[in-house]
C-alpha cells in the first residue's frame, strides 16, 4: 500500500520539474482540506512564490453545481470540493489538492479523503494539474510535509523550510467560545466551516435567543479509544469534556451518506447521555429544507427550556 | 356562545386542521380537512365552517402549527406560532397527563417524543423519506384498490399478516404484488403493509429512543385499526389514541394559545376566509445566495414574509 501511494507522490512531483513554470499560479478551492487547516495552504504558497487563486466561497449556486457534477455516491463536502474546484477551471492549470491520510499520529483519516486526488483527476481529466502531497502523520509532522511538497515542486530545501514554518504559525488559532452556558455545534471542520451550511442553523439559533460555540477545529490529543478517524475521535473527545453546567445542548451536522458519523454517533449519543446534556443531530444534505431545520431546532430549544 | 375561546389552527402537507376550545380547555369545535395543494385556501375554508358553526364566539387568542405555520400565522394574524413537535407533544400531555411516548403519524412526516414528568427530553422525526407515514398507506391503498377506510376495516380482520418489506414504497410494491400472486388474502396482505410501516417506524425514527408506556398515538394515520394493531402488536401496549387524535396539533397550537392568554389577539377577524390572499416571490439579491423570498398579499398590502438563508425577511410585512 505504501509503495503504490509514494509511486503516485513521485508522478505528481514529476509533473511541475521545469523551473520556468515554478511561479505559476496554483488553485486552492475553498471547501474541505481548506477548513482542515485554515490559513495553512494560503500561506504555504505564496511565501514560496506561488501566487493563490481562490475559489468564492460557497454560495446556493455552488450547492447546485455541485449536485450536478459531482459523483452521486459522494458525501455532500466531497460535492462541495468538486463545484469549488470547477470554478477554479479555467482560471487556473493548476489546482492542489491533498491525500489526506492521516491528521495525527495514531489515527486515520475517512478513506474519502485518501482518495481525492485520485477522484479530482477522474473528475477533471485534462482541464487542470493537479498537484497533490500525502498529508500523513503517521509517516512525517505536517511541517515535513510542507518542506518536502515545497522541494517536490523546485523549490530551494530553505526556501520550502521557511514557507512550512510560516504556514504552520499562520494555520489560526481557534476563537475563544462565548462566555455562560451555551450549544455547542458539532461536525467534522468541512461542515461546520463553511458558513453557507451552518448559516441557517447559527441564524434561527441566534433568533431562539440561544448562544452557540462550534467545535474547534483539531485533531485528536488522546489514544484512539474507540475510534481511529481522526476527526471523529476528536468530536469524541471534546464531547466527553464537556459538563452540563457549561453546555446547555449538542446540535450536530452531518452529511447525508456520511460513514464515519453513521458509526461515530452512537458513541456520541451514548457519551452525551451519561453527561445528561441534550443531544440532536441534523442531517445537511443538497435537499435541506429550511422548514424541517426550523422546526427541528425549535423543538430542541423548547424541549430544554421545558426541563429547565 | 359567550366568553372567550381560543383558535388552533395546524396547517401541514396533507391536512389542515382547526380547533377551538374555551376558556376551560375544552373542545367546542374541531374541523379537519385536506389541504389539496392549498394551504392557504384550506385555512380559510376551515374558518369559514368554525364562524358558521360558532357564530358568536370571540376569539381571545390564535396558535398557528404546521409546516405551513407562518403563512397562516401571517395570513389570519396569529399571537403565537410553534413548531409542529412542541404543538402535539402539548395537546398529547393534556389529554394524557402520564404520557411517556407520543407517536405521531401526518401525510408526510412521521415524529417520535419521548416525554417524561409532562416534559419533552427527546424526539425525532423522519427524514427524506415518506415511507413510513401517511401518504405511504394511501398510495398502497390505491394499488389493492381500496378506500383507506375499506383498508382499515380489512386490517382488523387479518388473522395471518403477511410478511412484507417496508422499508421502501417501491419495495413494498414489488414484494405486495408478489405475495398477491402466490395467493395470500387480501386482509392478511393489508395488515402486513400496516406491520411493515410500524416496523419501518420504530427502526428509523425511533431509533435509540426508550419507547415507554403510556404511549399516545396520533395524527392521522392513528385513525387506522391496522396502525393500532400493528403498534399494539410491536410495543407489546395498547396505544392511546385520544378522542380528537386526528387534530391534536390544532389543540395544542389552541392550548398554547390560551397559555400565552394575549391582552389582545392580533387575528385579523372571520373576514379573512372571504379574501383573495395571495402569494407572491421574488429573488433576493442582496447576496450571491439568491433566495427565494415568498411575500403574503392581502389586498394589495404585504402582511408578512418568509424564506431565504440569512432570515432577515422573516416576518417583515410593508414594502420591501
Amino acid at each position: 500500500m505504501r509503495t503504490s501511494l509514494a509511486t503516485l507522490f513521485r508522478r505528481t512531483r514529476n509533473a511541475s520539474r521545469n523551473p520556468d513554470s515554478l511561479r505559476r499560479p496554483i488553485g486552492l478551492p475553498q471547501a474541505l482540506f481548506h477548513f482542515l487547516h485554515p490559513g495553512l495552504w494560503e500561506t504555504f504558497f505564496p511565501a514560496l512564490g506561488m501566487p493563490v487563486v481562490r475559489s468564492a466561497p460557497t454560495t446556493r449556486a455552488t450547492l447546485e453545481r455541485a449536485e450536478l457534477i459531482s459523483e452521486t455516491e459522494h458525501c455532500l463536502p466531497v460535492k462541495l470540493l468538486d463545484a469549488h474546484l470547477e470554478d477554479l477551471a479555467g482560471r487556473v492549470d493548476r489546482v492542489f489538492v491533498p491525500r489526506i491520510l492521516s491528521l495525527r499520529r495514531g489515527f486515520i483519516s475517512c478513506p474519502k479523503l485518501a482518495a481525492l486526488p485520485d477522484a479530482v483527476r477522474a473528475q477533471f481529466r485534462g482541464r487542470f494539474e493537479v498537484v497533490t502531497t500525502d498529508m500523513d502523520e503517521n509517516r512525517r509532522p505536517l511541517e515535513q510535509t510542507l518542506a518536502e511538497l515545497g522541494r517536490a515542486l523546485g523549490f530551494a530545501p530553505a526556501d520550502s523550510a521557511a514557507a512550512a514554518r510560516q504556514a504552520l504559525a499562520a494555520a489560526g488559532a481557534p476563537d475563544a467560545p462565548p462566555d455562560g452556558k451555551r450549544f455547542l455545534l458539532l461536525g467534522h471542520p468541512y461542515n461546520l466551516g463553511d458558513a453557507y451550511l451552518t448559516e441557517p442553523i447559527v441564524r434561527k439559533l441566534e433568533e431562539l435567543g440561544v448562544a452557540v460555540e462550534r467545535l474547534p477545529t483539531g485533531p485528536p490529543r488522546g489514544a484512539p479509544d474507540p475510534l481511529r478517524w481522526d476527526t471523529s475521535a476528536h468530536m469524541l473527545e471534546a464531547l466527553r469534556a464537556l459538563s452540563s453546567e457549561r453546555c446547555a445542548g449538542v446540535i450536530q451536522l452531518t452529511s447525508f451518506n456520511c460513514g464515519c458519523d453513521s458509526m461515530a454517533s452512537t458513541y456520541y449519543r451514548e457519551t452525551l447521555k451519561a453527561a445528561g446534556i441534550p443531544y440532536m443531530a441534523l442531517t445537511l444534505d443538497s435537499h435541506t429544507a429550511l422548514a424541517g431545520l426550523d422546526t427541528r431546532l425549535e423543538a430542541f430549544v423548547d424541549s430544554i427550556a421545558g426541563r429547565a | 356562545m359567550n366568553g372567550s375561546f381560543y383558535l388552533g389552527i395546524d396547517v401541514g402537507s396533507i391536512s389542515a386542521n382547526l380547533v377551538l376550545i374555551d376558556a376551560g380547555a375544552q373542545v367546542v369545535f374541531a374541523d379537519y380537512r385536506r389541504v389539496d395543494g392549498h394551504p392557504l385556501r384550506a385555512a380559510q375554508t376551515a374558518l369559514a365552517a368554525l364562524q358558521a358553526a360558532c357564530p358568536q364566539a370571540t376569539i381571545a387568542g390564535i396558535g398557528a402549527t404546521g409546516s405551513a405555520r407562518h403563512l397562516v400565522a401571517a395570513a389570519l394574524g396569529a399571537d403565537i406560532v410553534k413548531n409542529e413537535i412542541s404543538a402535539h407533544a402539548c395537546a398529547a400531555i393534556h389529554v394524557q397527563p402520564d404520557v411517556q411516548t407520543v407517536i405521531e403519524i401526518g401525510g408526510q412526516d412521521s415524529k417520535v417524543t419521548i416525554v417524561r414528568d409532562r416534559v419533552v427530553v427527546d424526539f425525532a422525526m423522519n427524514l427524506l423519506c415518506a415511507a413510513g407515514t401517511g401518504s405511504f398507506l394511501d398510495a398502497q391503498a390505491q394499488r389493492l384498490n381500496l378506500s383507506i377506510e375499506e383498508f382499515s376495516r380489512q386490517a382488523v380482520r387479518s388473522a395471518r399478516p403477511t410478511g412484507i418489506a417496508g422499508r421502501c414504497t417501491v419495495f413494498a410494491e414489488s414484494d405486495m404484488i408478489h405475495k398477491q400472486q402466490i395467493g395470500h388474502r387480501q386482509e392478511d396482505i393489508v395488515m402486513g403493509l400496516c406491520l411493515a410501516m410500524a416496523r419501518n417506524f420504530l427502526g428509523n425514527v425511533c431509533v435509540g429512543k426508550e419507547i415507554r408506556p403510556p404511549v399516545v398515538f396520533q395524527g392521522g394515520v392513528s385513525a387506522n385499526q391496522g396502525m393500532r394493531r400493528a403498534f399494539a402488536e410491536l410495543l407489546k401496549c395498547e396505544p392511546i389514541v385520544p378522542e380528537h387524535h386526528m387534530v391534536m396539533g390544532a389543540l395544542g397550537a389552541a392550548l398554547l394559545a390560551k397559555r400565552a392568554a394575549p391582552e389582545a389577539s392580533r387575528f385579523r377577524g372571520f373576514d379573512v376566509c372571504e379574501r383573495a390572499i395571495d402569494t407572491q416571490a421574488f429573488t433576493c439579491g442582496d447576496c450571491a445566495n439568491e433566495c427565494e423570498v415568498i411575500e403574503i398579499v392581502d389586498r394589495g398590502e404585504i402582511v408578512g414574509r418568509s424564506g431565504g438563508r440569512c432570515r432577515k425577511w422573516e416576518g417583515r410585512a410593508g414594502p420591501r
